[in-house]
């Protein structure tokens, strides 16, 4: 347990020149939401990648982000 | 030569004895061979809702509260509409998507998934049956029964589990369950003092196959309370693998100074992964989380059932619906009443309850904000964001002895006994006091408003 306190972090994973796609998002390989779309994780390292071959893969920490202003990564893919 | 003869014959008849002592025990294989269902993949007709429930630990009467909590569900109508557009008309009971059970309420969460049409079947064959009693009987009767606790690998807790597997559940396995609602039976790995719950994802960490263990054995685990039960014991058959190719653990690491269950979750993994370690001894889930309300916490986290939907552009989640039975008393302390301090058994029972109702009221506490975190980003950018877009506001329904508004039922409840026996007068006062308990939850009262208004 957390010693109380937020939780949850906001990302948006961009991946540039492909803006209109349906793109999954990876989260620690696991596919959890969509580009261009703010995401709830919660705080701490993730590994972000998006669900297309030989896209890069990023250590993202997540901390004081809000939903408003959150973290926003390119992917190259 | 006759009497090495005898020697023989004694010999051989102490070994088939030890033989025949052996317990059950978990068996080797994967997730790949198995047809357990407690992780596949969320499917359900209303994809707009999630409901989860937990039932805390508390014997009998919390077997009872968590039955009586679900006939009172099955009463609320629950509509929604299909992918089709036509409506369909449900209850909340068969709505919930995952029931998480501890000790007691493992046995009502696992009946449920089990004998739901029928449940008759569990009253009958739990809630009005004195299994303390029949428990004892079966150390003694037949004789032969109790000279197995001679062996050094049998004892009291697989008298229980073969009872419950027999008596409670007909000898069904995981295998038997249906695909939903998911089943989520906690227990406490002795060793790290952290949890184990009953899945594919714990039973592949030790390489065994979930779905020929028996769902009495793993509600007998759940229920082994210290010093009354001894530990259940499964095998863990994995072989040592390179830890660094696993995305999972080497988050975890690097998340571990911040987030205890991170912490909890690599060194598991290490744990498992050693070779050294190949029995693993479990304890009431209770223990650590009395609630179960700690897996439901993890849901919200990364990659979590509850993370992903709130994820979810292409079906937005409407409702969030988190149910948490607390069987939980508050008994009058007499030790107040007395200059001698209490005795070593009170002191030990203070040690251990006090700890852990403070425990589960923070974890409930810390879902309650979760929630609301939830939906203030909801109000902040459900315009803009399509996943959040149809969120209500997440209900949080919790029923506990401490809302009874009568004061002499509440009196009456909070001296209900932690046991595998309750009177019948015992059991009618959780059958009168419960469905008001549920309905009179002021989020249940707006989730039932929600309903009614046909949103």
């Amino acid at each position: 347990m957390r010693g109380g306190g937020k939780i949850m972090e906001f990302l948006k994973v961009i991946v540039p020149g492909k803006e209109g796609q349906d793109i999954d998002v990876l989260i620690n390989k696991e596919k959890n939401g969509k580009v261009n779309e703010v995401l709830m994780l919660s705080r701490g390292n993730a590994l972000v990648s998006v669900d297309l071959a030989g896209a890069e893969e990023k250590v993202v920490d997540l901390r004081n982000t809000t939903a408003t202003n959150p973290r926003v990564e390119e992917i190259k893919a | 030569m006759k009497k090495r003869f005898w020697y023989i014959i004694a010999a051989v008849s102490v070994l088939s004895i030890l033989y025949s002592c052996m317990p059950f025990y978990n068996v080797p294989g994967s997730k790949s061979a198995s047809t357990a269902k407690t992780d596949i993949a969320y499917i359900r007709e209303d994809n707009q809702a999630l409901v989860l429930v937990a039932f805390s630990g508390g014997g009998t009467r919390a077997a009872a509260m968590s039955w009586k909590v679900l006939e009172t569900l099955k009463n609320i109508p629950y509509t929604y509409r299909d992918k089709n557009g036509a409506v369909i008309t449900s209850n909340l009971a068969d709505e919930i998507d995952y029931i998480s059970g501890i000790s007691g309420g493992s046995f009502a969460a696992a009946a449920w998934c089990l004998y739901k049409n029928d449940m008759n079947i569990f009253r009958d064959r739990f809630i009005n049956e004195n299994i303390e009693g029949d428990l004892l009987k079966r150390i003694f009767l037949p004789p032969w029964r109790g000279l197995r606790l001679i062996s050094p690998y049998y004892d009291r807790i697989h008298i229980a589990a073969e009872f419950h597997d027999k008596e409670i559940f007909d000898g069904k396995t995981f295998a038997d369950l249906p695909s939903r609602p998911v089943l989520w039976i906690h227990a406490t790995n002795l060793a790290l003092g952290t949890r184990f719950t009953f899945t594919d994802k714990s039973f592949d960490l030790i390489a065994s196959d979930l779905s020929k263990y028996p769902i009495g054995y793993a509600c007998a685990a759940s229920s082994a309370f210290p010093i009354l039960l001894s530990p259940m014991t499964v095998i863990n058959y994995g072989e040592p693998i390179s830890l660094m190719d696993d995305i999972d653990y080497k988050m975890a690491k690097m998340n571990a100074r911040e987030d205890v269950e991170q912490d909890h979750y690599w060194k598991m993994r290490e744990f498992f992964n050693n070779k050294e370690n190949k029995f693993i001894h479990l304890a009431d889930g209770g223990l650590i989380d009395n609630q179960g309300l700690q897996s439901i916490i993890d849901e919200f986290k990364t990659n979590g059932i509850i993370n992903k939907k709130l994820n979810d552009k292409n079906n937005p989640l409407k409702r969030l619906i988190i149910i948490n039975v607390n069987a939980g008393v508050s008994p009058d302390d007499e030790s107040c009443k007395h200059r001698k301090a209490p005795p070593v058994t009170s002191v030990i029972e203070y040690t251990m309850v006090t700890s852990m109702d403070e425990l589960s009221a923070k974890r409930w506490m810390q879902i309650k904000e979760l929630c609301q975190e939830v939906y203030k980003a909801k109000i902040d950018i459900g315009n803009t964001t399509r996943s959040l877009s149809l969120l209500e506001e997440p209900y949080t329904i919790e029923i506990n002895f401490r809302n009874v508004k009568k004061d002499e039922d509440k009196t009456e409840c909070y001296k209900l006994p932690t046991s595998f026996y309750l009177n019948e007068e015992q059991r009618a006062l959780i059958d009168r006091v419960v469905p008001d308990l549920v309905r009179e939850d002021p989020d249940m009262i707006r989730l039932i408003n929600t309903l009614e208004k046909g949103d």
